[in-house]
């Protein structure tokens, strides 16, 4: 550390004097003055130009520094749904199965194999003998208590939907109503029929095994449980079909997941989902320790509290032994781990740091090694950041677009929304706004997610453009009624807005207003559907288009363009029904290629993560989900003594064999 | 003097009324509500989360039942921070915050005092003119600019102290300095100022025509009379100090309260942004009535009656 | 963050000093303030920088045919050059220009708030001091009671959840400033309101508005200017303050708080960035400080501190 700060200091020395500007006459002296303290301060740079900031670690080789994005909201897998909770919940639990660290291709974790029914919709899994870090045996019943605990509505978690391809998940989560007592071969629609004589149905669905029906309310959010009431007392032992009824809240017993033997696991689905393994690996299928919440209920402790330090139980990689709520968090491996043999550093200090410029100053004086995945850098540094070498960046699974709101005039008429879509120079966006590698695309899923071969609509057409405004009755812009671009307050977005205007008035002639909003007014008027066109970011749960294509659903929650669509709809089920991954993608394609001719939504470009990782932090490498788990990361001991001469083979592990 | 307490804590209740009912109802003017976010949330999942937060209530309830709990002292729970009530939020900030502020505050006399006393004795010298000008320069660099300054200063490019972060002792060198240097430069000003208007005054005139060492005098006298405006002044001063721990704490990611006032009314966090409301006033009013207190203490001819 | 108020709140009894109007009281403080040198070099720097704030953007649009918002983003993040003299920003918007327009936002937002402060608190500072008796004692509870808010955090909450617009972030500076004003202004009214020429026009049948206004006013002007010239640099700073939190002024328009603001989150990288903003700040409140020093000591000589 001596020798690193004596170097920096000759460096610095030398610099100043190249740096120090001569005196010129016919400027003002105090700009010169002020000119003079900017040049010392930036006389000084970093200790080596090939690197941002100090190329020392500041710590042993036994410690990881790093920033995991702002403070964690859960890290309690049944609550948790931010990614600050999340990161931090794959480092520290362990789930049925993994992604692998490059090709995010599922690999043995906890299970140790699995067999897959031949319809795709039965998974049997086979566990290790493995622990919690209190030494308490990991069972299958913790996995199916903790899939269970997730979907409970008295839980109220924010991703329960996460789990809704198990059976019946759905019906639980949102306590629907179930029939039973029913002749299955009853239609849904007399079903529907008679609960909507007493209330309000939103959608009834069909449930095999055990058999009868789900009924999902409608109405106001606030009344569904009165609703739920009256339904239960008006509706047991009416007859349907010559049957008596049965009706009652669906419970967590119809979930399809269930503990065989302590030691096998099985998952009935609603459809056979080729991502239901990569599904796994996400953090809300992590276990949770049910002895851990029983015994502080037992000791008058509020259960919530059960991911403090001073009472938290993991059966993953590491364990968390310290946390200074906005300050860090502190982790150590978990000898009880299965793995624990291949967990390379054994400690792990993981700022809670949310701004970024705040952790790359940090970064910078050496004081965390890698920036982590929770915060991208800003476009404003990438032509700078570029040149060194601990700059880097990987495409990401998330995709940047406009909504249209279709009942808006004149965004009612398709002809101005291809129109609009096809005047962006989406390649400039990127090569000039963006900056850091980014792909233009005008489709709604990113190539390559799960062998997903890619729309590849045109990306740029102003010609086109042109003409379809003429089509739509605004040649040249006339009469083209006032619209109106919002984003929520950022710089980034800012610039992708000023630049479309730009191009709108440009390429079509017409003037479109564009309008900031702070986040919570914004998720308003998103919510309300108070705009014309507003911007967003959607960023994939799993490594496959359906996670993209949901979003156009329209119950979604999240499709925010009024566009709804039966075709649309039944394309996805029908995919969802494929068992042939190849004529599922087909389907899927489809569906897209239909999406996009009625353009709800323009997309612009598909992310990538950038981000800066010290030279010598090894055993991190790219992938689509910014996934990088910390028992693969090691310190490269050698550059304590300088930039070494020889570069380190660092290739990523071999897939976890199954067995 | 127990009386004029009395009074003036009396006094203090029905600012603190209006201040904590003023806010309550104008941040829930605010569109937007703590649970919005990126993502879609089912409406069951919704009214749970409002519940449990007593925000499917009539807003004239909520009210009701927030002024009961915070006559408990309970300050309610943070949305933004689920897993913590905002009473623990303030217990874990606050003490960094005070600390933060205290070290500024030594740093601030220590400087100024220093400052102030050079220019009262050195009147009119090169002394007097540099001690000023340097308290003015210090006046005139804002927080703001002073803090990003010392880090690109001293942590980027000396690596002497870490830019952010808290902890130890070099965690706190360089936002205490940045809060502190501002307040220094008034002190400065006061402390001369005091002092002078002391030096025209009788007794130290009879002082000197009674051939006292001009280094007790200076002692002895003047530095008590300079001290009175600074006694007065360190109400205010802290009152400062809390409005620029909002800044400053922000610059060095500093664990205090401050950022929770720009942040948590971003967030619709009703009840954090209302708690940290609550402790600041009652801090600050506090603050007011022990200046006043001790002025009383300092300056004999002030009397509080009834 | 706002600069210390030159009179503590018990220093009532000095600034009722004797300040009837005449020729010779002018005169007399511009001969005093022309003798304090730093004041004097404080005020030609200022009026310097309010000449370059409002003609230097037009004449480097003259000059380099830039303003302050034309992009060029293949010349972005430029250090100093001789085209550039405090270099360009990320989207190749020359930082000078900027600097430029934002001081001129800056002025212009701190003159006009210390104006609305300075107008309200004299109306009613004067209103009160004139009334006297219950109406002056309620009106005087209410500045006590409204002194003792933390201001800064209620702006501060207000605007976040109100949205930022200029007419707002005036007012609330406005509203912080004026408490002091009408203190003052009140206790120059009540020892005012006693002297002959009051009872003169009040025994001819002036009505009390036009006292107030025609007589009472006018005659406290020296504290009032006083108090307004160290206003000024107080309002900057907070409206550089709120624009640092992200709540002032709204972009593209740079004021100089958000173009530190933006200078330092990038100073990591683009240090003019954040330099030069921050130095002309300084510089502009440091001579305004100066100024209002200069002044204070020339209008009314009792009053230190």
């Amino acid at each position: 550390m001596d020798r690193s700060r004596r170097a920096i200091h000759a460096g610095f020395r030398r610099r100043l004097r190249d740096r120090f500007p001569p005196a010129r006459a016919g400027v003002p002296a105090v700009a010169w003055l002020v000119l003079l303290i900017g040049n010392f301060i930036a006389g000084c740079d970093s200790s080596d130009p090939e690197y941002f900031g100090t190329t020392v670690p500041q710590h042993g080789p036994e410690v990881l520094w790093l920033n995991n994005g702002g403070e964690a909201q859960w890290i309690d897998p049944g609550r948790c749904s931010d990614s600050n909770g999340g990161d931090v919940i794959l480092n520290t639990f362990a789930g049925l199965v993994e992604s692998h660290p490059k090709t995010l291709e599922p690999m043995p974790d906890v299970a140790r194999d699995w067999d897959i029914s031949a319809d795709g919709k039965v998974y049997t899994f086979h566990l290790r003998e493995t622990r919690w870090s209190d030494g308490v045996p990991v069972t299958a019943h913790d996995f199916e208590w903790s899939h269970k605990r997730l979907l409970a509505p008295a839980l109220a978690s924010k991703y329960a939907y996460i789990a809704y391809p198990l059976k019946n998940a759905e019906a639980y989560n949102m306590q629907a109503l179930f029939l039973t007592g029913v002749d299955l071969a009853t239609s849904l629609e007399d079903v529907r029929d008679l609960v909507a004589e007493v209330i309000p149905v939103e959608r009834v669905d069909i449930s095999h095994d055990p058999p009868g029906f789900c009924v999902f309310i409608g109405g106001d959010d606030d009344q569904r449980d009165a609703l739920r009431k009256r339904a239960i007392l008006q509706l047991n032992g009416r007859r349907l079909a010559g049957q008596s009824l049965t009706v009652r809240v669906a419970d967590s017993t119809l979930v399809g997941v269930e503990a065989l033997d302590a030691s096998t696991l099985r998952f009935t689905l609603e459809n056979s989902i080729p991502y239901f393994l990569h599904l796994l690996s996400f953090y809300s299928f992590m276990p949770v320790p049910r002895h851990v919440l029983d015994r502080l209920e037992d000791q008058g402790i509020n259960p919530d509290l059960w991911t403090r330090p001073q009472h938290i139980v993991s059966n993953g990689a590491y364990t968390l032994k310290e946390w200074k709520f906005r300050q860090f968090m502190r982790f150590e491996k978990n000898p009880h781990y299965w793995n624990a043999a291949n967990v390379r550093t054994p400690e792990v200090k993981a700022y809670l740091v949310e701004s970024y410029n705040t952790s790359l100053n940090m970064y910078r004086a050496g004081e965390i090694d890698f920036p982590g995945g929770n915060l991208a850098l800003p476009s404003e540094f990438m032509d700078h950041l570029q040149q060194f070498h601990d700059y880097r960046y990987d495409p990401y699974v998330a995709v940047y677009f406009f909504w249209f709101n279709t009942t808006r005039p004149p965004l009612d008429k398709l002809e101005v929304r291809q129109a609009l879509s096809l005047a962006i120079d989406r390649t400039a966006i990127v090569k000039y706004i963006k900056r850091g590698g980014e792909t233009p695309t005008a489709d709604v899923v990113p190539q390559g997610l799960a062998g997903y071969p890619g729309l590849n609509s045109p990306l740029f057409d102003p010609e086109r453009a042109r003409q379809l405004l003429e089509a739509a009755g605004y040649p040249g812009g006339q009469g083209m009624p006032p619209i109106t671009l919002i984003y929520n307050t950022s710089e980034g977005h800012k610039q992708i807005a000023e630049a479309a205007q730009q191009m709108w008035k440009d390429n079509l002639g017409i003037h479109v207003n564009i309008e900031n909003q702070e986040w919570k007014v914004y998720l308003k008027s998103m919510e309300t559907m108070d705009f014309q066109i507003a911007r967003l970011g959607w960023i994939g749960d799993y490594p496959d288009p359906y996670t993209f294509l949901d979003l156009l659903l329209p119950k979604s929650g999240n499709n925010h363009s009024n566009w709804s669509d039966e075709r649309f709809s039944e394309l996805l089920r029908e995919a969802n029904q494929t068992i042939d991954q190849e004529t599922r993608i087909a389907r899927l394609l489809e569906a897209e290629r239909y999406a996009m001719t009625q353009q709800p939504l323009m997309p612009l470009y598909v992310y990538t993560k950038t981000t800066l990782i010290k030279p010598y932090v090894r055993g991190v490498w790219g992938n689509y989900m910014d996934r990088h788990l910390w028992k693969y990361v090691w310190i490269d001991e050698r550059w304590y003594d300088g930039v070494p001469s020889e570069p380190v083979v660092d290739s990523p592990p071999p897939l976890t064999p199954r067995y | 003097m127990g009386r004029f307490v009395l009074r003036r804590i009396a006094g203090m209740v029905p600012t603190l009324w209006i201040i904590i009912t003023l806010s309550f109802f104008v941040i829930r003017l605010a569109p937007g509500s703590p649970f919005s976010a990126e993502r879609a949330i089912a409406p069951e999942v919704k009214a749970d989360l409002e519940a449990k937060y007593g925000f499917d209530k009539p807003l004239l309830t909520q009210y009701m039942r927030y002024m009961g709990n915070l006559l408990r002292g309970d300050l309610g729970l943070s949305t933004k921070y689920p897993q913590r009530s905002v009473n623990e939020i303030i217990w874990l900030g606050f003490p960094v915050t005070l600390t933060l502020a205290a070290v500024a505050l030594v740093w601030a006399l220590l400087l100024g005092v220093t400052a102030g006393i050079i220019g009262a004795v050195r009147q009119n010298t090169v002394w007097d003119y540099g001690a000023m000008s340097a308290a003015m320069i210090g006046i005139s660099i804002p927080t703001f600019v002073l803090g990003p300054l010392l880090v690109l200063l001293f942590s980027l490019t000396m690596f002497i102290f870490p830019p952010a972060g808290w902890g130890t002792w070099r965690h706190v060198v360089l936002p205490a300095i940045t809060l502190g240097t501002i307040r220094a430069g008034y002190i400065a000003r006061l402390t001369r100022a005091g002092m002078l208007e002391v030096v025209r005054s009788d007794f130290v005139r009879t002082a000197h025509a009674k051939g006292l060492p001009e280094r007790l005098i200076i002692w002895r006298h003047m530095l008590k009379g300079g001290m009175l405006p600074v006694v007065t002044y360190l109400g205010p001063a802290i009152a400062f100090m809390m409005v620029g721990s909002v800044v400053v704490e922000k610059i060095f990611n500093t664990p205090g309260i401050g950022p929770y006032f720009v942040d948590a009314a971003f967030n619709r966090d009703y009840f954090l942004v209302m708690g940290i409301l609550v402790l600041e006033s009652v801090f600050l009013l506090g603050m007011n009535l022990l200046v006043d207190i001790a002025y009383g203490f300092l300056d004999p001819r002030i009397r509080y009656d009834g | 963050m706002s600069t210390l108020s030159p009179v503590s709140p018990g220093d009532d009894s000095q600034v009722a000093c004797d300040l009837i109007a005449g020729t010779s009281l002018w005169h007399d403080a511009w001969r005093r303030l022309r003798k304090n040198r730093m004041a004097v070099a404080g005020g030609i720097f200022v009026m310097a920088l309010t000449l370059a704030c409002l003609v230097g953007p037009w004449v480097v649009a003259a000059t380099w045919g830039y303003g302050y918002e034309t992009q060029d983003l293949n010349y972005g993040a430029q250090p100093p050059t001789w085209s550039h003299w405090f270099g360009t920003d990320f989207f190749g918007r020359d930082v000078l220009t900027r600097v430029l327009y934002g001081g001129r936002v800056s002025l212009q937002v701190g003159l006009l708030a210390a104006f609305v402060s300075a107008t309200l608190g004299t109306v009613y500072g004067a209103v009160s001091g004139y009334a006297g008796g219950r109406i002056d004692t309620l009106m005087m509870r209410a500045v006590d009671i409204l002194y003792a808010l933390p201001y800064m955090f209620l702006v501060i909450i207000l605007v976040t959840i109100l949205g930022k617009n200029l007419l707002l972030i005036f007012l609330a500076l406005g509203l912080v400033g004026w408490l002091m004003t009408a203190r003052i202004v009140r206790g120059q009214v009540l020892s005012l309101k006693e002297r002959d020429f009051v009872r003169a026009a009040r025994s001819l049948g002036t009505s009390d508005i036009s006292i107030v206004f025609r007589h009472l006013i006018p005659n406290t002007l020296g504290p009032i200017i006083v108090y307004f010239t160290l206003t000024v640099p107080s309002m900057i700073l907070q409206e550089a303050f709120l624009s640092f939190l992200g709540l002032g002024v709204q972009a593209p328009r740079p004021s100089l708080g958000a173009l530190i603001n933006d200078g330092a989150n990038h100073m990591v990288v683009f240090w003019w960035e954040l330099v030069f903003p921050g130095s002309v700040l300084a510089a502009l409140l440091f001579c305004l400080n100066f100024l209002g020093d200069g002044l204070r000591d020339a209008l009314d000589p009792q009053m230190k501190g």
